[in-house]
Parts: C-alpha cells; sequence; structure tokens
C-alpha cells in the first residue's frame, strides 16, 4: 500500500480550501461542484478536505473539528524555508496562534497553529540531517 | 413490506433544508413501523386512485415508535426537513408541537398556508410538483437559520450523538441552558433525548448496513455496553438488535 490522502472533515469545505491557500501558501488542485470534497496541490500524498456530514453518509461518527473544541489529536506538518514569514503568514490569515517559532535541539525551527477549523498545523523548517 | 417508499433524487430537492422528497404509496393492507428519527415530516396523505382528498400532517417530535396501519390505496407524499430548518418552512417553534403531531383541520388551523397544499389535484404526479413548488416558494420567503445554528446541528449529527451537551455548548460558545432552548424551538426534542435517537439511528445503521455485530456496534455507536443499546432498541424500535424489523432506514444528512 501507499500513503494516498489525508482528509480532514470540516464545516465548510469552500471556506477551509480557501483559507488554506492564503494561509498556508497552497494551491487548489480540485474543488468538486457540490461543495462536498476538494484538494490541495501536495505532490504525491493529498491533502483534501471533505463536508464533515458526509460522515454519517459513510458510517461513521467524528467529533466535529471547532476552534473552541480540544484539537483533535492529530498535525498537518508544512516544511518551510521560512517558518517565521510563514508563521505570520498563516496568522494574519485565519490562523490562532499556538506556539512561535522556535528552534528546537535537533536543529529544527518549529511553530504550531490552529487552523480555521481548530486543526493544528505545524510550519517547520526542513530537519538538518 | 406493504408500503414502497421512495425519496426524490437530491438534484430535485428545491432547498438545502430539505432533507428528502418522499413518496409512498400501499398496494395491499398491512403495518409499517415508523421510527423516531429526530426529524419532522410535512406529508400529504390521500388515497392513489383519487388525488382529491388530501389530508395535511405534521408528524410531531416523538421519541416512541409507532405502528401505521396501511390500506390499499394509501398513499403519502412527504418532505422531510434537517434539524434545524423545519420552523423556517412551517412558520412555526417545534416546541408548540405536541409530541403526537398535528393533522387535517388543527394543522390548517395553526398553519392555515398549508389549506392550499390540500386542494385537489388532477394526479399525484401533479401532487408532488406542486408540493415541491410550495416548498421552494417557503424557502424563498425565509432566511436561512444562522451559521452558528447549522454548526451546531451538524455537531449532533456527525458525532452520532456521542457529544455530551455541554461540550456541545461549549465548544459553540452557547450555554447549556441556551442550546436547550434552541434546540427545543428547531426540533421540539430535548438534546439529550435526541443524541439518543441519533445514536440509536447510527447502531441500527451499522448493524443492518455495515454488517457489524451487536457487541461491535454498541461498542462503536458509544453505548456502555451491550445492554444499554438493547434497551435503546427496545425503547426506540420496538425490537431486538439481533433481530432488527426490516424497517424503512430513512435518509438522514445534518
Amino acid at each position: 500500500m501507499r500513503f494516498g490522502y489525508t482528509i480532514i472533515y470540516v464545516p465548510d469545505v469552500r471556506a477551509t480550501l480557501a483559507h488554506y491557500q492564503r494561509a498556508f501558501g497552497l494551491a487548489e488542485r480540485f474543488f468538486h461542484e457540490s461543495g462536498t470534497y476538494a484538494e490541495l496541490e501536495t505532490g504525491a500524498t493529498v491533502l483534501a478536505f471533505a463536508a464533515e456530514d458526509l460522515a454519517e453518509l459513510h458510517g461513521f461518527a467524528l467529533r466535529p473539528n471547532r476552534p473552541a473544541d480540544l484539537a483533535a489529536g492529530v498535525e498537518i506538518a508544512f516544511i518551510s524555508a521560512d517558518p517565521d514569514h510563514d508563521y505570520a503568514r498563516a496568522l494574519s490569515n485565519g490562523a490562532t496562534a499556538l506556539s512561535p517559532p522556535k528552534d528546537m535541539p535537533w536543529g529544527q525551527r518549529v511553530s504550531y497553529v490552529r487552523d480555521m477549523n481548530g486543526c493544528i498545523v505545524e510550519i517547520c523548517s526542513e530537519i538538518k540531517g | 413490506m406493504p408500503a414502497r417508499y421512495c425519496e426524490l433524487p437530491d438534484s430535485m430537492i428545491p432547498d438545502a433544508g430539505i432533507e428528502a422528497i418522499w413518496h409512498s404509496r400501499s398496494d395491499r393492507a398491512g403495518t409499517y413501523r415508523v421510527l423516531p428519527d429526530g426529524r419532522c415530516d410535512l406529508i400529504l396523505r390521500y388515497a392513489f386512485d383519487a388525488p382529491f382528498k388530501i389530508e395535511a400532517v405534521l408528524s410531531g417530535p416523538t421519541s416512541q415508535f409507532y405502528d401505521l396501519d396501511l390500506l390499499p390505496g394509501m398513499a403519502f407524499v412527504g418532505a422531510r426537513f434537517k434539524p434545524g430548518h423545519a420552523p423556517r418552512f412551517l412558520g412555526m417553534s417545534l416546541a408548540q408541537l405536541p409530541p403526537e403531531g398535528l393533522r387535517g383541520p388543527a394543522l390548517i388551523q395553526a398553519l392555515p398556508w398549508l389549506q392550499a397544499l390540500t386542494a385537489p389535484a388532477t394526479s399525484p404526479e401533479r401532487l408532488l410538483t406542486r408540493f415541491g413548488a410550495h416548498l421552494a416558494e417557503r424557502a424563498q420567503a425565509t432566511p436561512p437559520p444562522p451559521q452558528k445554528i447549522l454548526a451546531i446541528a451538524a455537531a449532533f449529527h456527525v458525532s452520532a450523538g456521542r457529544m455530551a451537551l455541554e461540550d456541545l455548548a461549549r465548544v459553540h460558545r452557547v450555554s447549556s441552558r441556551q442550546l436547550t432552548r434552541n434546540w427545543r424551538h428547531l426540533t421540539g426534542f430535548a438534546p439529550k433525548t435526541y443524541c439518543m435517537i441519533l445514536q440509536f439511528q447510527r447502531a441500527l445503521r451499522l448493524i443492518t448496513k455495515s454488517g457489524l455485530s451487536p457487541a461491535a456496534a454498541a461498542y462503536e455507536a458509544g453505548y456502555a455496553d451491550q445492554p444499554h443499546m438493547t434497551r435503546a432498541f427496545h425503547r426506540f424500535g420496538g425490537f431486538s438488535p439481533a433481530r432488527p424489523m426490516p424497517v424503512t432506514l430513512v435518509t438522514m444528512r445534518s
């Protein structure tokens, strides 16, 4: 098997897509006209958004992603050439600060935000190998 | 099953606030078990061969199952509203609707705009078309519910009744009291009862559609244990999880 998708269930796919384009500088790859599914241009592994009410149709139940709730136990991490710049851009475009950029002992500069739906997004530099 | 139940395709639903437009017709006598689903249906009941005597029925916020006695030629056309949208279409708060609902003259008195829907129709197809047109008009005449209400309604459904009232309230930045009051207005139910109905409906689908064993379904649906689920099935369905009745599973979307 190969890892194909990370799909985040959100209340508003269109708004989340726009949010990720502005806050994290990503491009849209696909938007379904029904507004229930969209993909970002993220290379071989797709980051996608699905309407949370699809869960019911598929037979599973989820804790809905809400900014005022405890965050879901998972993060999306973006490797950035300039984490400080990209962290600031995220905050200016609807993301909420969680942890400003810090240098980690293993040689990585790491920051965390919560996206518009409350999901944890890490913005970090490449690990220096 | 004595009744044939069909839902119109999504493309024929005139507004996002309507979960389904359905029609049903029975060609022989029998009983049809109606399960509580937390929803409100506006129904027109008529005789299939002569769509002249039409009775309007509004199903109530009941948490009890009931058996409908069907006779040959009985037919229904109905609209099921998405949670939170019914008051806007109907023009009444569901907090005022008795659990057994309203029908006939009592319903027309409460909602005079329904009178036009009970005028004789030339055919069942015409009746259905007219019904859809009226609903489209009602949709245009009223603003959709505020975003926060939609987010709350979605949360109930997405979590399939597994989120506690306090959580639902806090996460949407309202007090438990406000949530309870609003939810009663929107659905006629207390949040806790609504959650139990959702939980039951999910467990039922896990068993009958996903093929999970009762033990696995109880776990996934969030019951404390299997006996709790069995009690819920008897309360809301009138049957045991091990031998579910062949009931119609309606489309449920938030």
